[in-house]
């Protein structure tokens, strides 16, 4: 590539690369804007500590045009349900100035709607001059919808609460008063639904004011050109990293309920068909949709198809509608990847993990500098109970007070990469969701939390080693109190890459050590009842490694060692280093060990 | 007498001072001498007494601004500092909040390695509730074994953070008591001591940096007193904080992450001072230097101070002047990226090897050298002509393109490369204003730093931003805002709770304590009592939101301050996010008192008024300068610029240590004391 080639796209729109890139980086800002305005603002716990929103701006034709991302999962998607919306519900020709749309459901053309109902996905068409120039838009996770009991086991999106087609929150900018009302009486939690909508909309009012301030500082025709040489911009970058991947098709495989609970295990099948420079991700043969909440909608296959794409690239490529011009995905209906109702979808995530891990495992051998080994893919668990004493404020309306495993999805070790090792107690590669104090977890709601902790020996051992996963225990301080948990790779761990070993696996322990001890069964599963000081403990799985942990620099074995991130005896058996009585590396005595445990190996 | 402003950066040390009865101001620049960073100041402060013909014994005062000298201080070898916490809590600084603040897309990213060691982080059993009720009761066998482990390690310093301990202290107090007692002379950082505020991880990394940088900060700031006093300087020490004030050196030593966090607050106060001055109390503050660029917004002439910060890429709960960085300054180097962008920054050249145009080794094109092929920057006039720059240089490194049948020459990529480093400033300035609500266009902004003339007027015409100052020695504004700030002693305490379950009583005898223990500071450095002014201010937010809206209270709101305190939110959250919900509940979450001793501001002298408004005394030539396209473009000396002098665009103004741009369609005056005022027309 050289310079000549922005020129062109640039020129090419009659524009010259500077008035391009000003115009990006105003794009840009604008997402960031919208995304900082909701998160100052909102009220729910999830949004203002967890930012577990995004933002991104489209053209009328729906092609992205910037985002402001905290969550990869919610990107890339938002595209086909706009366009779903603009052919299915509204037409442009039916949008005036000061309209605000809604969504909530997953069933918007297809299944290319919200990822679950718990996400609420705000349009606000932009007008300029008399025309429909473009849409702001917000995806954000609110507490309030989700029915009954969101987290339990459910068998139809009908358990999962109110669905939201897509419809005007406000038209020619007046609030729909009766449709905020029906919303706000379907939700446990009516104040922060309320709070957090209203900060959604005045998020995308900052991104539709900022479109309008440009068009009017510019002129129409040269922020729309400057928008398409964006987007090719970004498209020639990516075709030139895929062009580097040999033609061929690359395939991996993976189960989810592997341990064989509630009708599982499930089969995800991924082939990813490279020609050229244009990309197909083919499920073809992946199992069919369950009877259970962890379907996929296609939107959400979609982003993780696309974040597991630009992972492997360089951050820098602008996120547009660009890198999506190249990417084909065949996600079979009524498969796991591409559901239809009535199929189950809130605990999508599930799939979503599993397809990144998926994509850096069939790039591995021709993109080994970078793909990531397996990481600890979905973790949630939910506790709540009811404490009038201790906790008379707030809660939902009956009084009931929701506390998460630490966060919304909770942390554990991500996969080690080609030079380095995997990050620790993070979330998966595609959410990000900051993880709210402890402290403050125990104000709101009656929880005792027992420990928050790195565990030794939970990385996969490998050249580069996988981060650490989490033990995290609770106890509740509450009456009435329910539980739910979704995980994954409890009895599949983590693979490593290249001789790398797995990281830990996923466990949950109720009372752990006492009598009454009881692991569970199942790593994804039906809500349950605890008493009143009652214990959950979750060991969070670990990421796999990279490369033979026989070749770890020992010195990188020591400093793990003395931070009780390897054990003593693990530094001998997987990574075959020895020390000393005062704690060196012995040199003789680890060349000796390794060359046995190479031995033994070829032996095998 | 004198005050003199010591402000230490990477590379050179300013200073300025100031004679108090006749409002006289000298300046000095030295090089930094990152060895021994106390003789630049002793070697600066004998230079720039020599100009004033002044002794040190004349010198009542000295501010210290030890920013770079935090950095220069860390870089050196790891400290090993230990960390005690409740049981199960160890991680607490390893696990952080588990978020990934870099590119969501960059699976190579990693954070800011903890500054404590996992292995010199220990575990203590004890527990209270959130309520602060004890749950079990303290180890104290543990603690002394503890204590043993640390005098073996030969750790530091040690910081102690237990959970909940923002609102019961006691455990956190009987540890450093066993500790005192077990390890002597090892010196300890108390979450409860040094920030009293909820959320375990952000509490337990102020207290583990505090930590971290006492054993070398606190050593650096006694030699500043030795060396000093052996010069034969008798002046008060001070220095600056975080949150814009200043403090003695001896507290720092006590407190040092109080100045840790300091960074260029210093700046933006000297910054928003001079706008004030000339009618813009709403101002944002541009501070651009060789490296970066540093952004304060200043509302009715104070900048804003937020209660969070960030060190070293770690949280800090410590109240401070809101800067935001922007990785461009005019060393920032100029390149296109593989898939043909023109980019600027984040590389800097920085001071060594420095932009091509000084020929000192540099071969990637920087903003300054585009700067000099632009016409901005006059080759032969770089500090006031003592160093000659290499133009024709600086053009050969911008022949950016790397096809042969390109046309674009140099001065059209040093032109492309300024908008670009203008469009990052503005993107900046976006998120400093408008996502908090605020209006650019209702701002001035105020240009300095080395090279912040240079570019302002570009970042402010996109913004729809009319008016630009430019306050007297550019290069100098930080030095100067340590002469403007003002003592100040910070007390807070957290008390979270639903505001209509405070009681109006309680609610003031807690305000009175805070008050109680800010004055004292102040007071034990022998500040008579009625210079001392009082600041009551209350952290609140909707229940349910995690960021917190700073609300000032009136002590004479006696039985009525509830109300008020609801109403003040309700206006503030209105004016700052653009909506107020005051049906819905509002959570008091701490309250803050501060106790200032305010500095007399200095009488800077009026310059004699211009005989007519034509500067043509002040114009010393005509050269090509690159607006879009090249245009003929007068070049004024500023030290001739008087008030009443108005100059119209396309200008440019030179002094010493730095140039002001003026484009076409601006227009500048002079204030009495010297600081340009550009509007656009």
């Amino acid at each position: 590539m050289n310079s000549a080639d922005t020129r062109d796209v640039a020129e090419g729109h009659g524009l010259d690369v500077v008035t391009v890139e000003v115009i990006r980086s105003a794009l840009e800002s604008l997402a960031e804007q919208m995304t900082e305005t909701m998160t100052r603002t909102s009220y729910s716990l999830l949004l203002k500590e967890g930012k577990d929103c995004s933002s991104s701006i489209f053209d009328a034709g729906g092609r992205l045009v910037a985002e402001g991302a905290n969550v990869p999962v919610h990107l890339n998607a938002l595209g086909p349900c706009l366009k779903g919306m603009l052919k299915h519900h509204f037409p442009p020709e039916t949008l005036v100035p000061g309209d605000v749309i809604l969504t909530n459901d997953p069933y918007v053309d297809g299944s290319v709607g919200a990822h679950h109902t718990a996400d609420f996905i705000v349009y606000e068409p932009v007008f300029w001059g008399g025309e429909l120039v473009g849409f702001s838009t917000i995806f954000a996770h609110l507490a309030g919808a989700g029915g009954l009991d969101p987290n339990d086991w459910h068998t139809s999106i009908f358990e999962e609460g109110l669905r939201i087609p897509p419809v005007k929150l406000y038209s020619g900018g007046v609030l729909d008063e009766d449709l905020l009302k029906l919303i706000l009486t379907n939700t446990s939690v009516p104040y922060a639904q309320r709070g957090d909508l209203l900060a959604q909309v005045s998020g995308a009012h900052v991104g539709a004011d900022g479109f309008r301030r440009l068009l009017d500082r510019y002129g129409r025709d040269v922020v729309l050109r400057a928008v398409d040489a964006q987007i090719q911009y970004a498209e020639r970058r990516t075709a030139e990293y895929i062009r580097r991947i040999p033609d061929g098709v690359y395939r991996a495989e993976k189960l989810l309920l592997e341990d064989g609970s509630m009708g599982g295990p499930v089969r995800l099948r991924l082939a990813m068909k490279v020609t050229g420079d244009r990309i197909t991700f083919d499920f073809t043969g992946s199992d069919e949709q369950i009877a259970g909440p962890i379907n996929c909608p296609k939107s959400a296959t979609i982003s993780a198809c696309l974040f597991g794409l630009l992972a492997m690239m360089p951050p820098d490529i602008p996120k547009n509608q660009g890198p999506a011009n190249l990417v084909t995905i065949d996600a079979p209906e009524g498969s796991i990847v591409n559901p239809t109702p009535p199929a189950a979808v809130y605990q999508r995530m599930a799939v979503t993990h599993q397809i990144v891990d998926m994509i850096f495992e069939a790039m591995a051998e021709v993109l080994p500098d970078a793909v990531v080994a397996n990481s600890c893919g979905l973790i949630y668990g939910r506790g709540s109970a009811v404490n009038t004493t201790t906790h008379p404020d707030g809660g939902d309306i009956s009084a009931r007070q929701e506390w998460r495993m630490g966060t919304g999805p909770s942390t554990g070790g991500l996969g080690a990469r080609a030079s380095r090792d995997g990050l620790s107690a993070m979330p998966g590669w595609i959410t990000n969701v900051a993880s709210p104090s402890i402290e403050s977890s125990e104000w709101e709601a009656p929880v005792l939390y027992r420990s928050k902790a790195l565990y030794t020996d939970s990385g996969g051992a490998g050249r580069w080693r996988g981060g650490l996963g989490l033990r995290l225990s609770w106890q509740v301080k509450g009456e009435a109190a329910r539980f739910s948990h979704t995980s994954q790779y409890s009895a599949i761990p983590p693979k490593g890459l290249f001789g790398g070993h797995s990281g830990a696996p996923s466990r949950w322990v109720v009372n752990e050590g006492g009598e009454s001890e009881q692991v569970l069964r199942y790593q994804t599963g039906p809500t349950m009842s605890l008493d009143r000081d009652d214990i959950v403990t979750l060991y969070t799985p670990g990421g796999g490694g990279y490369g033979d942990p026989l070749d770890r620099d020992p010195a990188r074995v020591r400093v793990d060692v003395l931070d009780r991130k390897v054990s003593v005896e693990a530094a001998r058996d997987r990574y075959g280093v020895v020390f000393t009585d005062a704690g060196e590396v012995d040199e003789p005595a680890t060349a000796e060990r390794r060359a046995a445990l190479r031995a033994a190996r070829s032996r095998a | 007498m004198y005050r003199l402003g010591i402000d230490t950066g990477g590379t050179h040390t300013d200073l300025v001072l100031l004679d108090e009865e006749t409002g006289n101001i000298w300046v000095e620049k030295v090089p930094s001498t990152p060895r021994r960073i106390v003789d630049a100041a002793l070697s600066g402060a004998a230079r720039i007494l020599d100009k004033a013909g002044a002794a040190p014994g004349d010198v009542h005062t000295i501010v210290y601004g030890t920013t770079v000298a935090v950095n220069m201080i860390l870089q050196g070898e790891r400290i090993s500092a230990g960390l005690i916490t409740t049981a199960g809590f160890g991680d607490v600084l390893e696990v952080g909040n588990s978020y990934r603040s870099g590119n969501i897309y960059d699976v190579q990213w990693e954070p800011s390695r903890p500054v404590i060691e996992r292995r010199h982080c220990f575990e203590v059993r004890q527990r209270h509730d959130f309520r602060g009720h004890e749950l079990e009761p303290l180890d104290e066998e543990q603690v002394r074994r503890i204590a043993a482990a640390v005098r073996e390690l030969g750790l530091e310093s040690v910081a102690i953070c237990l959970l909940h301990s923002y609102t019961q202290p006691a455990h956190e107090v009987r540890v450093a008591q066993i500790l005192a007692e077990e390890a002597p002379d090892i010196p300890l950082s108390l979450s409860s001591v040094v920030s009293p505020r909820i959320s375990e991880y952000d509490r337990a990394s102020t207290t583990a940096l505090d930590a971290y940088v006492k054993p070398k900060l606190s050593a650096h700031f006694v030699d500043f007193a030795e060396q000093t006093e052996t010069a034969g300087f008798g002046a008060t020490l001070l220095t600056m904080q975080g949150s814009g004030g200043t403090f003695s050196l001896r507290q720092a030593a006590e407190k040092p992450i109080r100045v840790a966090n300091s960074g260029p607050v210093a700046g933006a106060i000297a910054g928003s001072y001079f706008a004030a001055e000339v009618g813009c109390a709403n101002v944002i503050t541009y501070d651009m230097g060789g490296t970066s660029t540093d952004l304060a917004v200043a509302i009715g002439g104070d900048p804003i101070v937020v209660p969070r910060d960030e060190l070293l890429g770690h949280p800090i709960q410590m109240s401070s002047i809101e800067i935001t960085p922007i990785g461009s300054g005019g060393g920032s180097i100029v390149w296109i990226d593989e898939g043909g962008a023109l980019r600027v920054g984040p590389d800097s050249a920085g001071a060594s090897p420095g932009p091509v145009c000084y020929g000192a080794g540099g071969t990637r094109p920087t903003l300054t050298d585009a700067a000099v092929v632009t016409g901005r920057l006059n080759p032969d006039y770089f500090l006031g002509g003592r160093q000659r720059l290499d133009r024709q240089a600086a053009h050969d490194a911008l022949a950016l393109s790397r096809n042969d049948t390109d046309d674009w020459d140099p001065e059209r990529w040093a032109a492309g490369a300024i908008a670009i480093a203008a469009a990052d400033s503005v993107r900046a300035i976006r998120r400093v204003s408008i996502a908090r609500g605020l209006d650019p266009r209702d701002f001035a902004i105020v240009g300095f730093g080395g090279a912040g003339g240079l570019i302002v007027s570009d970042a402010a015409r996109e913004l729809g931003i009319p008016t630009v100052v430019i306050p007297p020695n550019p290069g100098n504004v930080s030095a100067m805002g340590l002469l403007l700030a003002d003592q100040s002693c910070d007390a807070v305490a957290s008390r979270l709770c639903p505001l209509d379950e405070v009681e109006v009583g309680a609610l003031n005898e807690w305000f009175d304590q805070l008050e109680a223990d800010a004055a004292k500071e102040l007071l034990s450095e022998g500040i008579a009592i009625d210079r001392i002014t009082i600041a009551r201010t209350a952290e609140m937010r909707y229940r349910g939101q995690s960021f917190e809206l700073v609300v000032p209270f009136e002590k004479g709101y006696g039985g009525q301050a509830l109300d008020h305190l609801a109403a003040s939110f309700h206006r503030l959250h209105e004016q700052r996010y653009g909506h107020a919900s005051p049906g819905d509940p509002v959570q008091l979450v701490s309250l803050r008192v501060s106790a200032v001793a305010a500095t007399a501001k200095p009488a800077f002298p009026r310059l004699p008024d211009a005989a007519t408004s034509r500067a043509d005394e002040a114009l010393k030539e005509r050269r090509q300068v690159v607006f879009g396209e090249r245009v003929d473009t007068p070049v004024y000396d500023r030290a001739l610029l008087r008030p009443g002098h108005v100059i119209e665009g396309p200008a440019i103004i030179e002094e010493p240590g730095s140039t002001t741009v003026m484009w076409p369609d601006q227009k500048l005056s002079v204030s009495p004391i010297g600081t340009l005022v550009l509007t656009t027309r």
